[in-house]
Parts: C-alpha cells; sequence; structure tokens
C-alpha cells in the first residue's frame, strides 16, 4: 500500500476499506462523540485523497490522517468555544456508568471524564500513548510538535488523573 | 513517563480500549465517500439528471451548455488534434483548498427532446461497407427500434464480422454497441463533475489539446463535490462519451456553446460533446453506431466462458484485450477493448512468459475487498477466450495452462503490456490491483 507506484483510486479505495474503523475509534476518542468521529475522518480522507500519490509515497498516510483528524478537532474546538467540560452531560453520557462511586469502574469513568476535559491535542496524545501505545517519538511526528512537548501532553494528564482520583477518594 | 505514573497509565489504557471498543465503527465506503459516478451534491442538479434520463430515450438528444454565450470559436473542435494527457482517476482534485465550495452542484438544464435528422455520410471512400447506421432519431419509429433494439446485429457472435471503419475513422465499442469517430482522435478523460478539484490546487482544469474518445465509462469513482458554475471552455474539447443506457444523464459541458448530442442504443448511451459547429459531425458518430454481438476486435459484448490454454505454446500473433464490468446489470459486460499486434503483441507474449506461476498476489476477502473485482479482462488468442484477473482480493492471475498451478501472477509489465487504452481501469481492490493500477497509471 506504501509503493509510489501505487494507482491514486485503488490504493485509496483500499486503505479506506481496511483502515477506517480503527481510524474512527482513534477520532471518537479524541472527540468524544461517534458522529463526530466519522465526519472528521471523512473529512481527513477527502482531504487526503487529492494528495494521496503524495503521501502514500512518503509511507506516511496514517499519521497524516490522525494529524489531519486532531486538526480538524482542534478547528472545531476553537470554532465553537467547545471546552468539554463536566458540566455537558450529553459528553458524559458516553462514559460508561459506574455502579458505585468507588472501585475500578468508578476509576474508569474518571479517567474518561478527565479525557473529556482535556484539550484536543492533549486529548489526541493520551489517546495515541495509551490507546495506540504510540512511542513519543510518533506521537511528535503525528502531533507536529516536538518529542518534549509529546511527554508534557501526557505526563500532565497523568498527573491530573492522580489528582482526580485522590481528590474522589477524599471526598 | 517515570515509574510514578504506572497504575494511572494503565487505567487510561483500560479505560480507552474499553470506551473505544464499545463503539462499533463500519469501514467507511469509498463510493459513499467519494461520491458514485454522476451523484450530484445539490438537488437540482440531482433532478436535472433524471429528467435528463427521461427526456433522452429518443435518440440523438440535443443539450446545449449554460453559459455565457460566448461563441469559443468553432475552429476549436475542428479537425484532428494531438490527443491530451489522459486525466487521472479522480478528476483531479484539490478538495481541501476551499476551491470548491459548496453550492454548485451540476446546474439543471431543460433538456430538449430535439430530434436530430439523419446525417448521410456521403462521399467517402469505402462508406459502401459501412454498416448501415440505424435511422437515429429520424422518426419516432427509428427511435423506437433503437429503444427496442436488443439482439445484436452483426459481429462474431451474432452474424457476420463487423465491417471496417470508412476511411479516416475507426471503430470504438462499448456494451453491445460498435460506433465510428475520426480517426485522428485521441483518448482522454471527460470532465466531472468534480472538475475544478484539479491536481494543483488551481481549481483550473488544464486546457484540452483536442478531440477524443472518453477513457471513462460510467463506473469510476468521482468525489461527491460540487464545484461553482461551468469549467472554462478552453478545458472541453469535443469527445464522444459512453455511458450505461441506465446511468444518470448529464455531462459537464463548458462556458459558452458547447452541446450534448445524445443517442441510446442496446445496452449503451452514446455522448458527443461539441460546438455548434460540429454538429455535422456530432450527428455523423452518433449515426455510424451499430448494435452488434462483438465488436471489432472480436469481443464479445457480454462476458464470455474462458478457458486456459498453454499461451506460450499458443503463441498468439495478435491478441485481442477485452475488458469487462463484472458488475454491470444485467451480466458481465464489454467495457472497451483492445487489439495487441506486431510489437505490442510480442511484449505482451515476453511479459506473459516471464510472469511467474502459481497466481496472485491475493488478499483475505475479510480483510480487503470484493473477492472479484468489478473489472476483469479476456484475452482472446487465435479464438481462444483466456481470463485475466486483477482487480478483486483474491483468484488473481492469468490462466495459462503452461504455468504452475495454471495461473500467472499479475505483475506490473504483464498489466502495462495488456491494459492499453482505450482500455483503462480505474478501481480495483487488494495487492494485484495495486500492482496493475500502478503500473497503468505510471505507464
Amino acid at each position: 500500500m506504501e509503493s509510489p507506484a501505487e494507482a491514486e483510486a485503488v490504493t485509496f479505495e483500499y486503505y479506506v476499506a481496511t483502515r477506517t474503523a480503527a481510524l474512527q475509534r482513534f477520532a471518537y476518542l479524541v472527540t468524544r462523540n461517534p458522529e463526530d468521529a466519522r465526519d472528521v475522518v471523512q473529512d481527513a480522507l477527502i482531504g487526503l485523497y487529492p494528495r494521496w500519490r503524495e503521501v502514500s509515497a512518503r509511507g506516511a498516510v496514517d499519521a497524516y490522517v490522525r494529524r489531519s483528524i486532531v486538526n480538524a478537532q482542534v478547528s472545531r474546538w476553537r470554532r465553537n468555544h467547545r471546552v468539554v467540560t463536566l458540566a455537558e452531560p450529553d459528553v458524559l453520557a458516553q462514559a460508561p456508568v459506574s455502579p458505585d462511586a468507588s472501585g475500578p469502574v468508578a476509576d474508569h469513568d474518571e479517567a474518561l471524564r478527565l479525557c473529556a476535559t482535556l484539550p484536543p491535542v492533549q486529548r489526541a496524545a493520551v489517546v495515541l500513548r495509551f490507546y495506540e501505545d504510540r512511542s513519543f517519538a510518533e506521537i511528535a511526528t503525528i502531533l507536529g510538535c516536538p518529542e518534549a512537548t509529546a511527554r508534557s501532553h501526557v505526563h500532565r494528564a497523568l498527573a491530573a488523573l492522580r489528582a482526580r482520583l485522590e481528590g474522589s477518594r477524599e471526598r | 513517563m517515570t515509574e510514578d505514573f504506572e497504575r494511572e497509565a494503565e487505567l487510561l489504557r483500560q479505560a480507552l480500549r474499553h470506551d473505544a471498543d464499545a463503539q462499533a465503527f463500519a469501514p467507511l465506503d469509498t463510493a459513499e465517500l467519494l461520491g458514485a459516478r454522476g451523484k450530484s451534491t445539490g438537488s437540482s442538479g440531482s433532478q436535472g439528471r433524471e429528467e435528463a434520463t427521461a427526456e433522452s430515450v429518443e435518440a440523438p438528444t440535443l443539450r446545449q451548455a449554460q453559459g455565457s454565450g460566448q461563441a469559443q470559436g468553432s475552429e476549436r473542435a475542428h479537425g484532428p488534434r494531438r490527443a491530451r494527457g489522459a486525466r487521472r482517476p479522480v478528476t483531479a482534485a484539490d478538495w481541501g483548498r476551499g476551491i470548491l465550495a459548496a453550492a454548485a452542484s451540476v446546474a439543471l438544464i431543460a433538456l430538449g427532446a430535439t430530434v436530430l435528422p439523419r446525417l448521410v455520410s456521403g462521399g467517402a471512400a469505402g462508406s459502401a461497407a459501412v454498416p448501415e447506421p440505424p435511422r437515429a432519431g429520424a422518426s419516432a419509429a427509428a427511435s423506437e427500434a433503437d429503444a427496442q433494439a436488443t439482439e445484436p446485429a452483426a459481429g462474431p457472435l451474432g452474424g457476420a464480422a463487423p465491417a471496417p471503419a470508412q476511411d479516416g475513422w475507426r471503430w470504438e465499442s462499448y456494451r453491445d454497441v460498435m460506433v465510428q469517430v475520426p480517426a485522428e482522435w485521441g483518448y482522454d478523460a471527460s470532465l466531472t463533475s468534480a472538475w475544478c478539484a484539479t491536481a494543483d490546487g488551481s481549481g483550473i482544469p488544464s486546457p484540452s489539446s483536442g478531440p477524443f474518445v472518453d477513457l471513462r465509462r460510467g463506473d469510476e469513482p468521482i468525489p461527491a463535490i460540487g464545484c461553482s458554475g461551468e469549467p472554462p471552455s478552453n478545458a472541453q474539447a469535443m469527445h464522444l462519451s459512453f455511458r450505461p443506457r441506465t446511468a444518470a444523464a448529464a455531462e459537464v459541458l463548458g462556458q459558452g456553446d458547447w452541446q450534448e448530442s445524445t443517442r441510446e442504443l442496446g445496452a449503451a448511451r452514446l455522448v458527443v460533446v461539441a460546438e455548434p459547429a460540429d454538429a455535422d459531425l456530432a450527428r455523423e458518430i452518433l449515426d455510424s453506431a451499430v448494435q452488434v454481438g462483438a465488436d471489432h476486435n472480436g469481443c464479445p459484448a457480454v462476458e464470455p466462458e474462458t478457458t486456459a490454454p498453454d499461451i506460450v505454446q499458443l503463441a498468439p500473433q495478435v491478441i485481442s484485450v477485452c475488458l469487462y464490468d463484472t458488475v454491470a446489470e444485467p451480466q458481465p459486460s464489454l467495457r472497451s477493448s483492445v487489439e495487441l499486434a506486431g510489437d505490442a503483441a510480442a511484449a505482451a507474449l515476453a511479459a506473459i512468459e516471464a510472469a511467474p506461476g502459481g497466481g496472485g498476489p491475493d488478499a483475505d476477502p475479510a480483510e480487503c475487498g470484493p473477492a472479484r473485482g468489478a473489472s476483469r479482462a479476456v484475452l482472446l488468442l487465435d479464438g481462444v477466450a483466456v481470463g485475466f484477473d486483477f482487480a478483486g482480493c483474491a483468484g488473481n492471475g492469468l490462466a495459462d495452462s503452461g504455468a504452475a498451478g495454471g495461473l500467472r501472477r499479475v505483475t506490473a509489465d504483464l498489466c502495462r503490456t495488456l491494459l492499453t487504452e482505450p482500455v483503462r481501469v480505474w478501481t480495483g481492490s487488494g495487492p494485484a490491483a495495486e500492482v496493475c493500477l500502478g503500473a497503468i497509471w505510471d505507464r
């Protein structure tokens, strides 16, 4: 699929058929909304299509699409001033419901609630690190930032999660 | 990451995985994403196309471009011209720069079901040998005859071989129809509804360099975007397009006086886009159409049964390559064909002999796409039909009993030498298609 000799239409079709489910999962974790996930993946692919040859020749299709997804979400976020907070019930509704206020399920809830509060780029860094098990170098490439910044995004998210967990136990 | 946060990290891993896995995401569909042929982004455009279909039953019909009315000079479409390079599968595009805005959509144009008189192409040497064209559109009866014509009238499978084209002309074929065009015409891909999506991002399609036969045959992907207005007149050139008879109508014309003349015959719709000064030539082309059982290259209109001879031992002097739309309704039907002789045939035979045995490359259809591709070529080797599959996920290869496993592997050389214009493949799935289409489009 990465050969520069590929035809645009067929390889693009192949890529769409084989990769878009995974890309939507990534996009869902970044956008926190399944409809938005589909939309941003579609937008990313539409942007990719005319550049398919160039991007695929570089062997960087996934990184390109993921960055497009993150960029799109950043744009949406800025455009709509949509800082996702705990006050937004539609977002919270997507998190698994905890049967009680303690234990591992509650911790999972807390982790997802934290993710929902993160700005898109930081959220993407967390998703890339912990859902996709990417190295910081890969995360930096995908997000187009220095590796140190990628580390910082993830570190601060972990620190915030710890504070949340400790805070919830003290309550 | 410091070890201090191992627990939080693991928590995030589990939470994210659990959350993502709870969502059922199906793979997106390329056709839906890019838009099927003829799909319009605007409701008015869509309606316009439906109307065009309904009104173009009689043949030929004429549609005129909307536009400024500025005459662009009839000399553009006259006479032989150098064929421009074929446009790439996706009319080229840069959707991402805001060129394509929304609105657009193909304009709704009232179609006049203008019945044009039959043009008699008298005087040309050899014209007596040209099959008598149906009296297309000359009368309601003639139109009805076209509309009802279902039985092949000529061709190896339908009776006598097609007559040679008149001097200075050549045959082109699609489905069960053959039609003549001036021999000097080249091949190219017509403008589509996404004409403003240019590879260079300018939104302005490159100027045309001459009349051509359209390589698009109705099933290639077209981005589902709308372009505002009509393409510049100089991007258009006189051309003949083939479409399935059941396809949505309406070609992209261009600013100025470009007109669309249509004739439906057999399973095909023939469309000639021309300026008014070339209306006679357009009619002559359309009037030359005949319905056949097999075309001038011997290719049956419907995909034939195939076998697996020892090709190297057979050593054919001439190879006809027949490309079929395997998803055509109601049966796999001829999309285009080409005859290879002399050096071209020798090169193809060398590529066949060099292709390793065993077939493939294949992929697991569960992780790829349709096992069988939307296109399949059949080679006619001294009258023997041989299947060549290259566009699906599995079962790829050229049938050859002289090769290991009775199949030769799909190679770039095989595709490059066999699939030559006007045989053009636009889509496929899997590794064989990647090899094959890559070879074709990089040629």
